[in-house]
């Protein structure tokens, strides 16, 4: 199953074609330039090797769809405040080692914070089961994992568990983009879509991209045959000047999306505006506990006081999920800042762009 | 032996000792040389001799495909095969926490025999020691291996030459993602690899082949053991997407947990470094045996270099660099 998509006897005549195609294209300034929005199209982008494939006809933008990356420095500085207050931290593997303005969760588990790393957020059920402790779980993530953290709440609210809470960081995919456009405008030849996010949303609230700002969309998948077609898809849409949002990711993604899906989420959360890194505060473009459930929101249950610090370093991880740099324009990159040491969350996240490219650079 | 469990008087030297130890002894009786004794002679051969020690401990210490006994004999085998050397004898010591299964030490010492008998290899000496609980994680496994070196190549790290092919001896990342299948929970038929390559090797210099680079790819997978004879080697080396022998439930464990299969642990492979006029040959002689049914040449030495690099040749033919990872791999979260 893998292979067919992988290493597909078609893909290397479909790729060669693809650049003849991008060369022959009337009056368009190459290489045109595409944003893959979500993470682990970056991560393919880079490892398949078609940034250096394309190097020529097409320059791949990351978007600002890895979930640690977007969560800002005062988001961060938030869930060390919790951790130490000596709650019990509960949180995705990433998320520890982003610094905020002072310190990480990582160097506070060194001096001594309960912080538990889980694979699902149903683990803090658990923990919260067995600790008389207050549990807190770090919710950041789109909408590919809010489902499974609405469920938390559902069971939570369920089980009348009341030393649980979840500090709520998630964020939506549809109007970051809309934000990004209206200040990228004329920057984007084409846009490749999150291909997990659109399971859950389906195809239609992208449709305003194609409608609004003629900017030709593509849902794909995460092989190289499916970021093969819609790279594809893309340069047909300039070919032909009709643009529209194209799936090409049908073996998992309907117009519609998983209307289950959606139905938890909106049972739960309401749209909020949240604060990205990089961008500020953006209306309606993440989601709040809906009234009913207050009791599990960690901001309304603690009085968490951080301040509003501007950490002052040379990091460009802002311009670089808003697509104006490429993390290779960074100073820090490779010398200051490494997987090691990062600085920023781009390299922290297995899917933020710097972490790929200090990894797949070529 | 209902559920009994190894108590520190095992340890004490008295008379549980004399329990513990007979367990040992009577499991690995004919493979134990020298029993009695406070240490293990034999006659000093002529020659080059070889000569490595490794501690094991391996979280689940039973695993698809082996468990830490067979491990800590394969793994110090493949040492000795990696040098060009023959395995003769092997050193066993036993670090035991204290609450241990008498019936789980005893699968283990199963493990060891079998491996041990079938390389034809004996046990020259050996140590067992009980721990108190809590001081260390289950059981530890630390073994040492004399092997001859009868061939008068100069295999080493440092012998790559620009143009010589890399060969892998069979599928790669199978132990490290049938234990993350297995730790995280994956129904999967997912097994170790988990074998002792010095038949491979002995046949291969039996034969004649005269090979440049011989290394086991275990901790930090296939990429980093490459990176490491690029570097010991000062040159640089592609190797082939297409060509990898990779398992697709390997490529799939890996891919749902975001690690790369290219960076996970072989226990019963050996990278081989040789002249190109070799391969065929090299390639015919591992394939004759079942553990080298799936060799394959993956790449080659292109030149000398002052940065040495390991570079990956893509699917689509695009070119990347294969680097050290800095950190461990760790599991995706989204």
């Amino acid at each position: 199953m893998i292979n067919t998509f992988r290493n597909h006897p078609d893909l290397k005549p479909l790729l060669q074609k693809i650049n003849n195609n991008v060369v022959a294209l009337d009056g368009k300034a190459l290489p045109l330039k595409f944003m893959e929005v979500c993470g682990t199209h970056t991560v393919s982008i880079l490892k398949f090797g078609f940034r250096q494939f394309f190097k020529d006809t097409i320059k791949f933008l990351s978007g600002p769809g890895c979930p640690v990356c977007v969560t800002s420095a005062k988001d961060i500085d938030k869930t060390i405040f919790l951790a130490q207050q000596g709650y019990h931290i509960v949180t995705f593997g990433d998320l520890i080692k982003v610094p905020g303005s002072q310190s990480s969760l990582e160097k506070e588990m060194a001096q001594g914070a309960t912080v538990d790393v889980v694979y699902s957020p149903f683990d803090a059920l658990a923990i919260a089961k067995n600790t008389t402790k207050e549990v807190i779980f770090i919710a950041v993530g789109f909408e590919t994992t809010i489902p499974v953290i609405a469920s938390l709440v559902l069971d939570a609210y369920a089980q009348k568990l009341n030393n649980l809470s979840i500090l709520c960081l998630v964020k939506t995919m549809p109007n970051v983009l809309r934000y990004l456009l209206t200040h990228l405008q004329g920057q984007i030849d084409g846009f490749i879509l999150p291909g997990h996010v659109s399971v859950i949303i389906g195809s239609e609230p992208y449709e305003f991209i194609p409608e609004e700002y003629h900017i030709p969309c593509t849902i794909a998948g995460f092989e190289p045959v499916d970021l093969g077609l819609g790279v594809e898809s893309l340069i047909d849409q300039i070919r032909s000047g009709s643009v529209k949002v194209d799936n090409r990711y049908t073996r998992m993604v309907r117009t519609e999306g998983n209307t289950a899906a959606q139905v938890l989420i909106s049972s739960v959360f309401q749209e909020s505006d949240v604060s990205w890194r990089g961008f500020g505060i953006i209306p309606l473009s993440g989601l709040g506990l809906k009234a009913e459930f207050e009791q599990f929101d960690a901001e309304k249950k603690f009085d968490i006081r951080v301040d509003d610090v501007e950490v002052k370093t040379a990091c460009i991880c802002g311009d670089i999920i808003s697509g104006k740099s490429s993390p290779l324009d960074c100073v820090l990159f490779r010398k200051q800042c490494a997987p090691e040491n990062p600085v920023g969350p781009c390299m922290v996240s297995f899917e933020g762009a710097c972490a790929a490219y200090y990894k797949y650079g070529e | 032996m209902d559920n009994k469990t190894i108590l520190l008087s095992h340890g004490s030297g008295g008379k549980q000792s004399q329990e513990l130890l007979e367990l040992i002894y009577k499991t690995l009786e004919d493979i134990v040389v020298n029993h009695g004794e406070d240490s293990g002679t034999f006659k000093a051969q002529s020659g080059n001799i070889a000569l490595t020690t490794d501690s094991y401990t391996i979280d689940p210490i039973f695993f698809p495909g082996g468990n830490i006994g067979k491990l800590a004999i394969c793994g110090t085998l493949n040492d000795l095969a990696m040098v060009g050397a023959v395995p003769k004898y092997i050193t066993l010591a036993l670090m035991i926490e204290e609450g241990f299964n008498f019936d789980d030490l005893k699968k283990i010492l199963l493990s060891v025999k079998d491996e041990t008998k079938k390389a034809g290899v004996s046990i020259i000496a050996g140590d067992t020691k009980v721990v108190s609980k809590g001081k260390i994680d289950k059981i530890f496994i630390n073994t040492a291996g004399y092997g001859i070196i009868s061939s008068d190549q100069v295999i080493s790290s440092k012998n790559a030459q620009p143009d010589d092919a890399v060969i892998v001896t069979g599928e790669i990342g199978d132990h490290g993602a049938a234990i993350m299948a297995y730790r995280n929970g994956f129904e999967s038929s997912l097994r170790s690899d988990c074998a002792n390559v010095a038949p491979l090797i002995k046949i291969l210099l039996e034969k004649g082949a005269i090979l440049h680079v011989l290394r086991d790819p275990t901790r930090g997978g296939l990429a980093s053991i490459l990176n490491e004879i690029a570097s010991s080697s000062n040159v640089d080396i592609e190797i082939d997407e297409e060509a990898l022998p990779l398992k697709e439930s390997v490529t799939g464990v890996c891919d749902a947990l975001g690690i790369d299969p290219l960076y996970m642990a072989c226990e019963g492979r050996a990278v081989i470094v040789c002249p190109q006029d070799q391969i065929e040959q090299v390639l015919e002689n591992l394939h004759e045996i079942p553990l080298g049914k799936k060799a394959r040449c993956i790449g080659r030495v292109i030149r000398k270099s002052s940065h040495p690099t390991l570079y990956l040749k893509t699917f689509i033919g695009a070119t990347r660099i294969l680097p050290l990872l800095s950190r461990e791999q760790t599991p995706r979260i989204c």
